[in-house]
Order: C-alpha cells, then structure tokens, then sequence
C-alpha cells in the first residue's frame, strides 16, 4: 500500500464519520428528465476513456430532487486512520458546520462486458453540488469521496416554533461576468419555511400523488418519516447510497484528468426525533440569479432566466438587518416550488463503501 | 489530447479557474530568518524523497548556499486567467472575460535543491522553492491550488493593514484549528500568525539602527540606485542577492486520498509551477530591528512549526502557545506576478491493488536553464 503522507494541510475530516444532533431540513422539488438525463450523460456515462461498468439513467416517472440543508453542530472521524493523523498522532478532527446541497434517485445498472444493461438496477442518488461553511469539510468532501463541495456563508436559523425555518447561502462570485466585473460575496439561496403543514404526510401524498415514488425512495433511506417507520425494524433502512465522481486535473493540461472514478457511499440517520413536516405552501425557495451560479440554474433546475425580480422580502435593502445582509441580495431569482418539506433531528453516520469504478485502470 | 488521456468534467456549479495567471500590482511584504535547516532536510525527506533514491533519481536537500526562510504577505488587487487559448467551456464565457478575483496571500519559502542523481547531476539539479505554510482568503484559490498544483493551501482569514506607525506594517492570520489535543476539542477559528513592524526606512522611529548586511542597501546613494533601477527586475535580483525572488520556482507534492481507506495514496507526484515577478518598484526596507514574527503553536497548529521556525541557536522568545523572533531582513515592494510553467517533474509509483502492478514512474527533472537546449538537442519527447 502506498502511504499518503500527512501534514498540517491535511488535517481533515476522514471517513467515516459520525455526527450527532443533526437537524435536517428537506425540500422535495420537481426536476426534468431531459435534465437529469444530460446531466448523468455529462458526468457518468462517457467514455473516459473507459466506460463504466455501470450505465445510469432516470427513474421512471416524475423526477423529484431532494434540496437538504444541515446543521451538524458536532461531527468526528471515526476512522482508526484519524487517531493516528498528522506526525503529532493527534486526532484533529471534531467541527461543526453547516451544509446546503441538490440530490436526486437516479437507478444505475450494471452493464455486461457484451454491452447489455442488466435490467435490475440500484436506486442511487447523485448530488450534482454542495455548499458547506466549513474549510475541512469542503477539503475532505472534494479530495476523499469526491463531492462536488464549495465554501460558503451559511444562515441557519430555526424559529421559535415548530416548522419554522430561515436558510441563506452566500458564496464568493461574480454577479454579472464582464473583464472589469469584481468578485464579491453574493447570495446563492434563500429558503424559509412558515410553519407546519395542516395536512400531515400521508393527506398530503394523497393531494400531490406524484410524489409517491419518490418518497418511498426516500423513505428507504430511514431519512424521515416517522409516522411510515412504525413497524418497520431499523435494520430495513439501509441508507442511501450516494454515488459521486471524483476527480482531479493534470497540472500540465487543464483539460486532463490524472484521476477520476465512481465512489459510493453512504448516509444512514439513526436516533430520529422531532419531526416536522412543512407546509409547502408556506416555503419559499430562491436561488439568486448571478452569473457565477446561472450554468448550474439552467443545466439542473432548467431555468434560462429569472422568474421573479429583486431580492427576496426578508432581504430587502431597506428592511432591518440581519445575520445574512454581508452578502448582496441585489440579483433577481429563480423561485423554485417545493413540494414537500420536512426537518428531524438525528444521529447520521457516514461511510466510503468503495470506489466501484477507477476509469483508465485498465493495465 | 491522447486517444487514452482522461478527460476533466467541471461541473456546471464549480467557480475553479485553472492557471496560468496574471497579478499585476501586487503588494508584497517579505520577511527572511535563517531557517531551522535540520528541519528543512526533515521536510524534503518527508515530502519529496519518497522511496528509493536510485529509483527516483534525485535528491533535494537544503539550499546551503542561502540558508534563509521567507514569509511573504502578499496582497493581489486583481487576479486574472491568463490561459493563452480558449479553455474547454462550451458556450459559457471564457475564464479571463469573467471579472476580476482579489484576494490575500501567505507563504513561507524554503529554498531547496534538487539534486540529480549519478550521471544528471548537472542536467537536473535545481534550486526551487518548499512552501510547507501557504493560506489564501479566496475559498477556490486554495481549492486550486490543492487540487492542481499540489501546494498545502488552507484558507485563513488575512488582515493587513499599519502597525502602531505611518507606513509600517501589521499582518494577522488566523486559521481553523483545534486549540488542544484533548478528545473532543472542537475545531475553530485560531489565531496563528502576527507580524508587526516599523515604519519603512528612512525613518526617525524606532530602534538603533538596524546591523544587517542589508543596511549597505538603505544608505542614499544605494537607495537612490534601487529606485532608479527597480523596474530592472534582473538587477533587483542581483543587487538584493536573492531577496527579491525574480522567478520563485516551487516544488510540491501533490497527492489524494483512497476514499474508503483514507491513509493509503492513489496518485502522488512533485509538480513545479513558476511565479515570475516583473515590474518591481517601490522597494523599501523595514528596520528588522522593529519587526516582530510571532507564530501561535497550541493544538493543532503546532506540527507546522519546525518548519518555519528560526534557526537553532537564533534568538526568540518562546512559550507554551508561541514562539517570536526578528527576522535578518524586511522589506517590501511592488511587483507584477506570473504565475505558469505548471509542470509534472515526478510521478511516484502507486500500489493500484485489484490484481494491477504499481503506476509507472515519470520523470521530467530538466532543470530551467537546459531545457530549451534539451529541446534542441535531445531526444524528441515521445
């Protein structure tokens, strides 16, 4: 086995890890299939030069994504390799931090050496971005299993009763590209939620029959739901498997990868408690329309352009400041719909199942 | 691009902007002390004399002809891609029509040589530089230059500004970390390095006058000489004797993580790139009698610290959570940066596992000043 070698740059956040008291919040919205389509078309089902022993594809039906913000407010590697890091032999790794990312089912299927796609396939879910207030995290996320990760300012703030909920994201881009346009702290997503939903999870799954599919793919995952858990034994929520690419770039050529493969892993929530379920019409979804953000707008929630103007009314310029005014709120918006919305608080751990596919491994 | 070569996808959400790049109008505060050379030797052999020496074929060690370690805060108002051709976008806008980044910048430099092994002493050896201490403020600029470059970026929050005086200097870094090794210790923000000085000389304030040998360069008629000279980038190298670094060639080792066992490596390689310095003005000296270079070493910031260290037997003030010191020499000044030549000089060879023999080994060691000669008298490159 070849030895990484560790330093002071490397202290990060090794798999797996365990994080407790997390507070998840989950917003259902509706994605396209010509989209997620393009997207696994782009990312995992090329030839590089390779193909993939795996051909991934949309599920059948209505295509949902699962926008998911977290608060992890004490997380730690509970890999041996952590007890043993850095020349000190000290485990660096206790943090807290706050996440933002987009994840969708897709269903992957194994592919013969004869080109034939097994017809069973695994229901896996792909997370196109992440944004994380956390330097480690963004490190250790990007270079182990490969997530798509980004710093950013984080706002999480849950209200003083239950469904209640104000999210902002900022990240450092450029509003308007131009030669002479200036990079700034620009605000990327506004999400509130304004209280629990009247219906509850099942009479809203009958008032919105899209979504059946879609949640009981989620709720596999033992994510949430308490109410659909009961009489279903913990060892039946595997988790989710989470299917990323990893990969970096040739020095030399830009363009080149000196590495690039498949790794799985996986999520599991233990230890669910207080759950909420939102009421969808009570949860506003903004992404702020700048040009740093505006290719990931259009090629994942297939916005060409903005559909409301100015900034959202929490972050009107002329109103009280607040946690989040640092960033500029001065963009006008892509208002995404939610469908379904749902926070708890849980214990989650993380794992590398395996990297299932290195591309040029082939001599 | 090969019929085998691997394509990078950059996804639609990633605000990465490879090199190279173009920084003009910098601003650089520069501080040199001798350095702790044991350790520096301790670092090269941890971080680049990996394996068997034959195999490999170089050896770095310490530059012993300029035994110095240099901190450079460095201040870029405006930070550009600089790529010569049209990058790999499709129809998005090109990296160098998107705007203009600015950001802070914090390094300490080891010179180091490497050494060729029997045979290619002379072809490959060459002095470049070890940052074994480099924080950014700009969130992708460390992500670039970890990813691409191999350099160890972390991103700190950088403050610069004045010190007690006019026209002095006062820089402050602080960076995620945990204060102690106690289980449990939660990360968070640490301040790690305060640099403080006089006002730049000629000055009425402050200490006796300075005794460094870079005083000879302060007295009018040397001053007056720099000034006049100062956009002359080669003269500035020579008659700084190396303070100004012209063309700072790195070395780092750039390596990833097996994601399901984090300690074993799947690819590591020594990369060189080049920041080339032109334009230089404005260049004035500290009274380094007057600066003070204090670096936190509690928790996790400690493992750092050999490296960047003074000298043995240098004087310092140190205690359980930091050490202080003066440098031989400060100064600063103005300055264009290029960054480019980004090059792999190494490939290590990497246990694949699944049945696989190791990665090969590659090698491009030439150093600078044989390569165009090398390219015209050598081996065409396959």
């Amino acid at each position: 086995m070849t030895r990484f070698i560790e330093s002071f740059a490397t202290q990060q956040l090794l798999p797996p890890w365990r994080a407790t008291g997390a507070r998840t919040s989950g917003f259902a919205i509706r994605l396209t299939e010509e989209r997620i389509r393009d997207y696994l078309a782009r990312y995992f089902n090329g030839g590089y030069p390779d193909e993939a022993p795996f051909h991934y594809l949309p599920l059948p039906g209505p295509q949902f994504g699962m926008l998911t913000t977290c608060y992890f407010p004490d997380v730690c590697s509970t890999s041996p390799q952590a007890a043993m890091h850095g020349p000190s032999q000290a485990s660096w790794d206790h943090l807290s931090h706050r996440e933002v990312y987009l994840a969708f089912p897709v269903m992957r299927h194994g592919v013969t050496k004869d080109n034939l796609l097994n017809v069973a396939g695994t229901v896996v879910w792909v997370q196109p971005f992440m944004y994380s207030d956390n330097d480690s995290v963004v490190f250790s996320s990007r270079e182990i299993w490969g997530t798509d990760t980004f710093l950013a300012d984080i706002v999480r703030e849950d209200g003083p009763s239950p469904g209640q909920l104000h999210f902002d994201a900022g990240m450092i881009g450029i509003k308007k590209f131009s030669p002479r346009s200036r990079s700034e702290m620009l605000a990327v997503l506004h999400i509130t939620a304004g209280g629990v939903d009247p219906l509850g999870a099942r009479e809203r799954l009958k008032a919105n029959p899209d979504l059946e599919a879609f949640l009981k793919t989620l709720g596999v995952s033992g994510a949430f739901m308490e109410e659909m858990q009961k009489g279903v034994r913990r060892s039946d929520y595997p988790g989710l498997e989470v299917n990323n690419l990893k990969q970096f770039r040739d020095c030399y050529d830009m363009g080149q990868a000196i590495y690039r493969a498949i790794v799985a892993s996986k999520a599991i929530h233990s230890e669910i408690e207080n759950v909420v379920f939102y009421d969808p019409d009570k949860v506003e979804i903004e992404f702020m329309w700048s040009d740093s953000v505006a290719e990931m707008l259009r090629t994942l929630l297939n916005a060409e352009k903005p559909n409301d103007t100015g900034p959202p009314a929490l972050h009107d310029p002329t109103g009280p400041a607040g946690a989040a005014d640092k960033m500029d709120w001065d963009m006008d918006r892509v208002v995404v719909k939610a469908e379904f919305g749902f926070s708890f608080t849980s214990n989650v751990t993380f794992e590398v199942i395996s990297t299932i596919h290195t591309y040029g491994m082939t001599s | 691009m090969s019929p085998e070569a691997i394509p990078y996808v950059q996804s639609a959400a990633s605000q990465e902007v490879p090199p190279p790049y173009h920084f003009p109008g910098v601003t650089v505060n520069a501080f040199v002390w001798e350095a702790n050379l044991p350790q520096v030797q301790v670092y090269c052999d941890r971080f680049f004399n990996l394996g068997d020496a034959q195999e490999r074929g170089f050896t770095y060690r310490p530059a012993a002809a300029w035994p110095y370690a240099i901190l450079l805060v460095i201040d870029y108002p405006v930070m550009l891609s600089a790529s010569p051709v049209p990058e790999n976008v499709g129809n998005e806008t090109p990296y160098g029509n998107r705007g203009i980044v600015s950001q802070r910048e914090v390094f300490v430099a080891l010179p180091v040589v490497r050494f060729g092994g029997a045979g290619r002493l002379l072809s490959d050896t060459n002095l470049e530089f070890a940052l074994p201490f480099i924080v950014v403020g700009e969130p992708m600029s460390a992500v670039c230059g970890r990813e691409m470059l191999g350099l160890e970026k972390l991103r700190a929050e950088i403050t610069i500004g004045e010190s007690e005086f006019p026209d002095s200097f006062r820089g402050r870094v602080g960076l995620p970390g945990w204060a102690t090794d106690e289980e449990g210790e939660m990360q968070r923000m640490l301040p790690f390095l305060e640099v403080d000085t006089g006002p730049a000389v000629p000055t009425w304030r402050g200490s006796a006058k300075e005794t460094s040998p870079w005083t000879l360069l302060r007295s009018r008629t040397a001053g007056n000489l720099i000034g006049a000279m100062a956009t002359a980038s080669e003269f500035v190298g020579t008659v700084s004797a190396g303070l100004v670094p012209t063309a700072m060639q790195t070395v780092s080792l750039k390596q990833f993580r097996d994601a399901r066992n984090p300690g074993k490596a799947l690819y590591q390689a020594l990369i060189s790139c080049r920041s080339k310095y032109t334009s230089i003005e404005n260049f004035e000296f500290y009274n380094e009698n007057d600066v003070y270079i204090k670096f936190y070493t509690n928790g996790s910031l400690a493992e750092i610290i050999p490296f960047v260290d003074i000298a043995s037997g240098g004087e310092k003030i140190a205690d359980e959570q930091s050490i202080a010191f003066r440098p031989k020499a400060a100064y600063r000044f103005n300055a264009t940066i290029d960054f480019d030549n980004m090059r792999t000089l190494h490939t290590f060879p990497v246990d694949r596992g699944h049945g696989l023999p190791p990665t090969k080994a590659t090698s491009d060691l030439i150093s600078p000043w044989l390569r165009p000669w090398q390219g015209f008298f050598g081996r065409p490159t396959p």
